[in-house]
């Protein structure tokens, strides 16, 4: 049976000073899936992610979730569905609990009701000892895990990940894994930006390889890589 | 040496008796540099904001303007303000000139583009990535701004504390706008100048003495809030 399509997005153009990024884009993402996204530094990976996820407005093309259209109107409650892990975190200047609550915060939750899901949260992610520390003086890789706790404690219905392993280690590493393995089981479908093609084939249920702001593939890791093993050398 | 110790040994005992016209000094130039940088503050941090945030036609001539106010020495922008307050000058019937008002309205101009400049380099440097990451987080467009003021506060309270710091240590322009008038623009800096030149080495240490302080105390709190900061 086919999966259901929580995303849809239809001929998506941008520009950044009038340099082509994205070039008529089309995909859809379905639940429970971990759609892989790679390709070469500058090919736009984060700014379709970004559209995707409404952070960004598309010169041209739609977007829609769960069949209806976004636009300003409904953008805000769309982008409180979703959650997205950067590339380079940046917390706030407050303690790692603050900042894990901050999305609750802006979703109006009770305090009562912040407490339980930050603590659950941090203890999934295995940094309640951190709870009271300024988040500005963490490592990198702990900080990746703050930033990882302050997405998951909004319980989104999709996820946006750019690619998470920078400054991480092996060990935190294989605690992303795993979460994105129990997100994507649980039905969550995640989009994830990648350069570790171990990872895409491990991880992704279909890969989409980019090339200067256009589609060049996708298909199921087990295509790509029977077919596609002269692209990987651009990753 | 000993010219240097006896006027110290009169400084101090000047200090220690809180001798009223040094007092009345030292309150009068802390009123008016701390009502030209509030002015400027008011002004400065929404303006900074503004030219930080939005896109529009002549931006760059704003921040070249800026910037060259940036640099220019106290007694040019005396020159300035003196040829507007002056009698002859356009607000010459508003009496400015040889008051404290004067001073303030010169302080402001003085202390205006270092409120502005800073202020809007810690709003541009920041803003993209903090709005966009409180957007990622459900934060509605309000919700970001508030957060994205919450974050660069300190750093908007530095510039405020060095405009601060140049009002109260500049000499020039309150000179030549206020004229060191006793018991009405006298201010720490002018009465500095003068009474030195007079030969009261000992009034004029005492007056250097509480300058020093309130600099330290201002480089204090700077260093303070950029520990915080980081
Ligand atoms: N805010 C912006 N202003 C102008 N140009 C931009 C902006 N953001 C991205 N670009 C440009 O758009 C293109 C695509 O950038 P993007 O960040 O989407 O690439 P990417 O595939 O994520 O690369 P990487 O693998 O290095 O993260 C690049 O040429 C980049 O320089
Ligand atoms: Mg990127």
């Amino acid at each position: 049976m086919e999966k259901q399509i929580i995303l849809t997005v239809q001929n998506i153009v941008k520009y950044y000073d009038n340099q082509k990024v994205l070039n008529a884009i089309d995909l859809e993402v379905r639940a429970g899936t971990v759609l892989a996204l790679m390709g070469p530094n500058g090919s736009g990976k984060t700014t379709l992610i970004k559209i995707l996820s409404s952070l960004e407005e598309a010169d041209k093309g739609e977007v829609y979730y769960q069949g209806e259209l976004i636009n300003k109107e409904n953008s805000l409650n769309f982008r409180r569905q979703i959650g997205f892990i950067w590339q380079k975190t940046l917390l706030y200047n407050a303690s790692v609990y603050n900042n894990v609550a901050l999305g609750l915060q802006f979703r109006n939750y009770s305090e009562d009701k912040i407490k339980d899901k930050v603590d659950s949260t941090l203890d999934r992610l295995g940094i309640v000892d951190l709870k009271e520390r300024n988040a500005k003086s963490l490592s990198g890789g702990q900080q990746q895990k703050v930033s990882i706790a302050r997405t998951l404690v909004t319980d989104p219905q999709i996820i946006f990940i750019d690619e998470p392993n920078t400054s991480l280690d092996l060990e935190s590493i294989e605690l992303v894994e795993k979460i994105i393995k129990e997100e994507s089981q649980a039905g969550v479908p995640i989009v994830l930006i990648t350069h570790n093609f171990y990872q895409a084939k491990n991880l992704g249920d279909e890969i989409i390889f980019m090339k200067e702001g256009e589609k060049v593939t996708h298909e199921t890791p087990a295509e790509f890589f029977e077919q596609r093993e002269e692209l990987l050398r651009y990753v | 040496m000993d010219y240097i110790l006896e006027g110290l040994s009169a400084a101090l005992r000047l200090l220690f008796n809180l001798n009223p016209e040094i007092r009345e000094i030292a309150l009068l130039s802390i009123m008016v540099s701390t009502s030209s940088t509030l002015i400027a503050s008011l002004l400065g941090i929404p303006l900074g904001f503004v030219v930080a945030h939005y896109d529009f036609q002549g931006k760059g001539i704003i921040i070249t303007i800026l910037n060259t106010l940036l640099s220019l020495p106290t007694v040019v922008v005396g020159l300035l303000v003196f040829s507007f307050i002056s009698n002859q000058g356009p607000l010459g019937n508003l009496e400015l000139l040889y008051t404290p008002l004067g001073i303030i309205m010169g302080q402001t101009i003085l202390a205006l583009p270092i409120v502005v400049t800073l202020s809007l380099n810690v709003i541009k440097e920041s803003e993209d990535k903090i709005i966009d990451t409180a957007l990622s987080l459900g934060a509605s467009k309000k919700q970001a701004m508030i957060l994205l003021f919450k974050e660069v506060r300190f750093g908007i309270l530095g510039a405020v504390i060095t405009a601060y710091g140049r009002v109260i240590g500049e000499v020039g322009l309150s000179m030549m706008v206020g004229g060191n008038i006793r018991r009405v623009t006298r201010t720490l800096t002018t009465a500095i100048a003068m009474e030195t030149s007079k030969g009261e080495f000992g009034f004029g240490l005492a007056l250097g003495i509480i300058l020093m302080t309130i600099a330290l105390a201002i480089n204090l709190v700077l260093h303070y809030f950029q520990e915080v900061r980081t």
